[in-house]
Formats: structure tokens, C-alpha cells, sequence
């Protein structure tokens, strides 16, 4: 490893599709040390891509290089790529220890002791270590997993969604494993779909939607323009033509629907000040106000702004 | 390469599959210790190739291997542990040939040990007969292992195509077509128990020549190798 920033993962126009179905399309990014996280919704593609990334499908087109290398068809670079699945599965017979001795020995490690001893440590299992795997809660595995990950201190770990089933505690402690290997200069490529999740964890953060990039940058960047977006309101009264009415003088009010005989959808970008405002227009009008529900608080429509600049 | 072969071994042994397997190898024993204390009008030749022939070769010989080659990729398809083994600085081939020792020695080594017990109980004369019987299901085993391995890998109904291969193929159209016997696993096996002990199964319709039956079951082998090598490097790993 070398301090100097340098792309560890190259991800030129990927697409990936199945029998018709596109799960990733055209996606360019470069991957550099550092923790880097690949948030979207479920199905937006992510796993699709980590798993090209980590060889394990090929994509239908464009290229993937690890350390400048093809990584399909290559299994010496898996010497320095360290991949944790988003699926749970694990030889079940296994107690925790021997599942990462087992990572070890098939990495070649000549001090495999150390190695299975440190990584344990790391996740924190000492303890439950000789329990079988198959009594393990679904936050423990994932600790062993990671652990197995680990074993060989790879200098690239993509862990597709880390921190899933494990509780607040675990998470942090998480967290803070991930910052402690990225701070020794190795690359980290983690996915999600909570974005407070990559919270204080990522430098760098890749939005994917419907199997395309659809933003980059820093959590801050990221979340301005969740800020940003346009919310829609559902508002359901005895009089909507006439709360309409109303409404459309409020500054904070982008747009009013009447979508049938008792309801609104009221579009606005200053949330605050319509839950502020809707009320007193309400009262001012004598109009009853029955209903009043986000439509597009979704994770998944935010994305689908961030997208295409249209939410629900 | 030891890692692989000992986490399949285990996968493989530690199910209930092992039972049912051990029960399965038990029978011809059984039926060799009933007949050597019964009062039997057959001989001992006859019983001990009759048992060969019909139970150990044309059904718990396939069977067997059956089960447990198909489950040694396939459990891990099933599961979707097979990416903690193609994630690791393994040539894929290492992969493959220790999956396939590991189906071989836990389905394989009982069989060939059931057949060797079950003749040599039989017919007390001399050991040459049950060498001979467990050689040849070695070679078998080993072949359908290199098969079986590789119907797992490609296909999730390999139950189903290894039961029409055992049960249609080998036993129905073999009845039928001669020509089977020089594409039929169970051909080989018999032949080359033949081959080894000219007194075991001399009343096998056309046996195929020591070298017909060695080098079927090398290419059976060589051939479902290299392809259960080629799929593992180009599939996509679940």
C-alpha cells in the first residue's frame, strides 16, 4: 500500500444485463483509497455491480479492473481483494473460528494463527469464536463474515451491505473497523441503501437508480440535493377547490392537483413553511382539513428525483 | 487444495445423507452373511456376481454417487457458499479435482469396501475375486464421480438427469442397443472387474476389453473434469 491516492478499482461503461433485463447500465467510476460507499435502493443495481467488480459475474459490457488487472479469470488478485457477499449464507457446521481459519488456509497464509486470531479480534468475537455458526444471530455472522474477510489484510474489501441485521451497538462498532482499515491506506467499497448509514462512514459516496450512477460526491453534496427535492403532499378536505385556491398564494407552494372530490396533492420545496402555512389558510378559508400525508417520502422516490428530477 | 477437499468431505458426510448411504452399503453385506449361513442351491460364484451385478453396480454404485456428487457443487449453489471458495487465490481446477476426491472418497471408498467385504464373504477361497470387485467399483465410482460432479455443477435438476442416465440409459436402452456398453459407466465397472478376476462375472453378455474398459472410464473421467473446470471459470458465481 502507498499513501498516494491512485485508483484501485476502474469501472469503464458496465452494463450488465439478464435474459432482457438490464441491471446495470453504463455505469463509469473510478475507485480510490479511502472508504467509498455505493448507495441506492433496493434492485438499483449495486450488488450487480460490486459482484463485477469482484469478478464473480462478467459484465454483458465494458470493463472492470482491479490494480489495473482484469479481475475475471484471475484468481491470484484475489490475494489482495477482500469481498464479503450481501447474502448470509455460511457453512452453517462451522464454528466461527473455523470459518475464518478456512478463509485463511484457502488464502495460503503462512501465520494462520495470528491472522484467524487478529481478525477475530477486530469483529469482537472473541468469545462466541467456538459456537457453531448455525447458532449465531444474523449480527454475529456478519461479524464472522467480515472477519473471514479481513483474515489476509487485503488492500481491497468490498463489503456489500455491511452493516445489515446488525444492531446500533454493532454498527458503530462496525463503523469504526471500517474507518480504522481505511485509515491504514487500504481501499473500502461498501454498499447501502440507508444513506444516514454512510453517514461518517464513506469519504465518497456513488448514488445508484435503476442500475445507473445517478449522483456522486460527499454525504453533504448528497444530501443538499435530497434537501433540495420537491416534496408532495396528500391533503384531504371538505372544500379542496377552495383550499386550493388558497394554497396557491403561498410562496412555499410549487403546484396544486385536485385529484377528486375530497383531495389535493400540493408540491412544495420548503416543507416547513407549508406545514407552518397550511393550517392557518385552512382555518382562514373555513375549510377542514381531514387528511394531511407525504406521498413521496420514500427512500425509493428520493432516489428516483435524484434520478431523473421527478419524485411521485 | 486440502481445505476444499476437507470442507466438502465434511459438507458431504455431515448430513443424513451419510446414513442413508451407510445403510445402503450395508445391504449386499448383509445378504452375503444370510447367504453363507443359510442353505443355499446357488453358488457361490453365481451369488456373489448376481449381488455385483444387479445390486452393487446397476443400483447403489450410481445411486450413491449419485447424491453425493451432484450435492458437491450443488449444495453450494443451493446455499450460495460456493463464492466463499471462488473469492480465494485458488486455480479453479484445484476447486474441481478436490470437490471430486472428496464425492470419491466418502460415496466411492464404502462402496468399493461393501463390494470387496460382500465377495470375499461370499467366496472364502482367496482374496483375488473381492480385490478385483473393489477395484473395478473404485474405477466406477471415480468415474461417475467426474459426471456427477459436473451434472451439479450445470444443472439444478442433476437428480433427475443422473436417474434417467442410471435407470433409462445404462439399464433400459443398454438393454436394447449393444453399442450402450461402450458409453456406459456400469459396462466399464463390470468389465474391468472381469478384466482383473477372469473368474468374477464370466456370464457377462460381451465384456468390454481391459483396455476398452480402462480407457472408457479415463475419458469418462478426464473428459467431465475439464468440462466441470471450463463451467466453474466462466459461470457467474451466486
Amino acid at each position: 500500500m502507498t499513501g498516494v491516492a491512485r485508483p484501485t478499482v476502474v469501472v469503464d461503461g458496465v452494463s450488465k444485463w439478464f435474459a432482457g433485463v438490464v441491471a446495470v447500465s453504463d455505469v463509469s467510476l473510478v475507485i480510490e483509497p479511502g472508504v467509498t460507499a455505493l448507495l441506492g435502493p433496493n434492485g438499483a443495481g449495486k450488488t450487480t455491480l460490486l459482484r463485477a467488480i469482484g469478478g464473480l459475474t462478467a459484465p454483458s459490457q465494458g470493463t472492470v479492473t482491479v490494480f489495473g488487472e482484469n479481475v475475471r479469470r484471475n484468481p491470484g488478485l484475489y490475494r489482495r481483494i477482500g469481498y464479503m457477499p450481501e447474502h448470509e449464507s455460511v457453512y452453517d457446521f462451522l464454528t466461527g473460528r473455523e470459518f475464518v481459519e478456512l478463509a485463511a488456509r484457502l488464502q495460503g497464509l503462512d501465520d494462520r494463527d495470528r491472522a484467524v486470531r487478529r481478525a477475530i479480534e477486530i469483529v469482537d468475537l472473541d468469545a462466541d469464536q467456538d459456537r457453531r455458526l448455525k447458532t449465531y444471530s444474523r449480527g454475529m455472522r456478519q461479524r464472522t463474515r467480515l472477519a473471514a474477510t479481513l483474515v489476509h489484510e487485503p488492500e481491497l474489501l468490498v463489503l456489500d451491505e455491511p452493516l445489515s441485521g446488525t444492531d446500533p451497538a454493532q454498527r458503530l462498532h462496525l463503523r469504526d473497523v471500517v474507518r480504522g482499515l481505511a485509515a491504514e491506506g487500504r481501499t473500502i467499497l461498501v454498499s447501502s441503501h440507508i444513506l444516514e448509514e454512510v453517514d461518517e462512514l464513506a469519504d465518497r459516496i456513488h448514488l445508484m437508480v435503476s442500475g445507473k450512477l445517478a449522483a456522486s460526491g460527499d454525504y453533504r453534496a448528497i444530501r443538499q440535493k435530497l434537501d433540495d427535492r420537491p416534496f408532495v403532499v396528500r391533503v384531504d378536505c371538505v372544500d379542496p377547490r377552495r383550499l386550493a385556491a388558497g394554497l396557491v398564494g403561498i410562496e412555499a407552494v410549487e403546484s396544486v392537483e385536485i385529484t377528486g372530490t375530497v383531495g389535493l396533492r400540493v408540491r412544495s420545496r420548503d416543507v416547513a413553511s407549508l406545514q407552518r402555512s397550511l393550517p392557518v389558510v385552512a382555518r382562514e378559508l373555513g375549510v377542514r382539513l381531514t387528511r394531511v400525508e407525504p406521498l413521496d417520502d420514500s427512500l425509493e422516490s428520493v432516489f428516483e428525483y435524484l434520478a431523473t428530477g421527478t419524485g411521485a | 487444495m486440502t481445505a476444499v477437499f476437507v470442507l466438502t468431505a465434511r459438507q458431504l458426510a455431515g448430513s443424513r445423507r451419510l446414513w442413508l448411504v451407510l445403510g445402503l452399503v450395508s445391504l449386499p453385506v448383509l445378504a452375503a452373511v444370510v447367504f453363507r449361513v443359510g442353505d443355499s442351491t446357488t453358488t457361490s460364484d453365481r451369488f456373489a456376481d448376481n449381488v455385483t451385478r444387479t445390486l452393487i453396480a446397476s443400483a447403489i454404485l450410481p445411486l450413491v454417487m449419485l447424491l453425493f456428487a451432484t450435492s458437491a457443487f450443488g449444495n453450494e449453489l443451493v446455499d450460495r457458499t460456493l463464492g466463499y471458495l471462488a473469492l480465494k487465490p485458488i486455480a479453479r481446477w484445484r476447486i474441481v479435482v478436490s470437490k471430486l476426491a472428496a464425492a470419491f472418497v466418502v460415496g466411492g471408498v464404502p462402496i468399493a469396501l461393501s463390494g470387496f467385504v460382500t465377495v470375499a464373504v461370499v467366496d472364502g477361497d482367496g482374496m483375488k475375486g473381492a480385490a478385483a470387485t473393489g477395484l473395478g467399483l473404485l474405477a466406477g465410482a471415480a468415474a461417475y464421480a467426474a459426471l456427477f460432479t459436473w451434472a451439479g455443477l450445470v444443472t439444478r435438476h442433476a437428480l433427475l438427469l443422473g436417474l434417467v442416465y442410471v435407470f433409462v440409459w445404462e439399464a433400459t436402452l443398454a438393454a436394447y442397443l449393444d453399442g450402450i456398453r461402450f458409453l456406459s459407466i456400469r459396462r466399464y465397472t463390470l468389465s474391468l472387474i472381469h478384466t482383473l478376476d477372469g473368474a468374477r462375472l464370466a456370464t457377462l453378455d460381451n465384456p468390454l476389453s481391459a483396455a476398452g474398459a480402462l480407457v472408457g472410464t479415463a475419458v469418462v473421467l478426464a473428459a467431465f473434469t475439464a468440462l466441470t473446470v471450463r463451467k466453474l471459470t466462466r459461470m457467474d458465481v451466486p
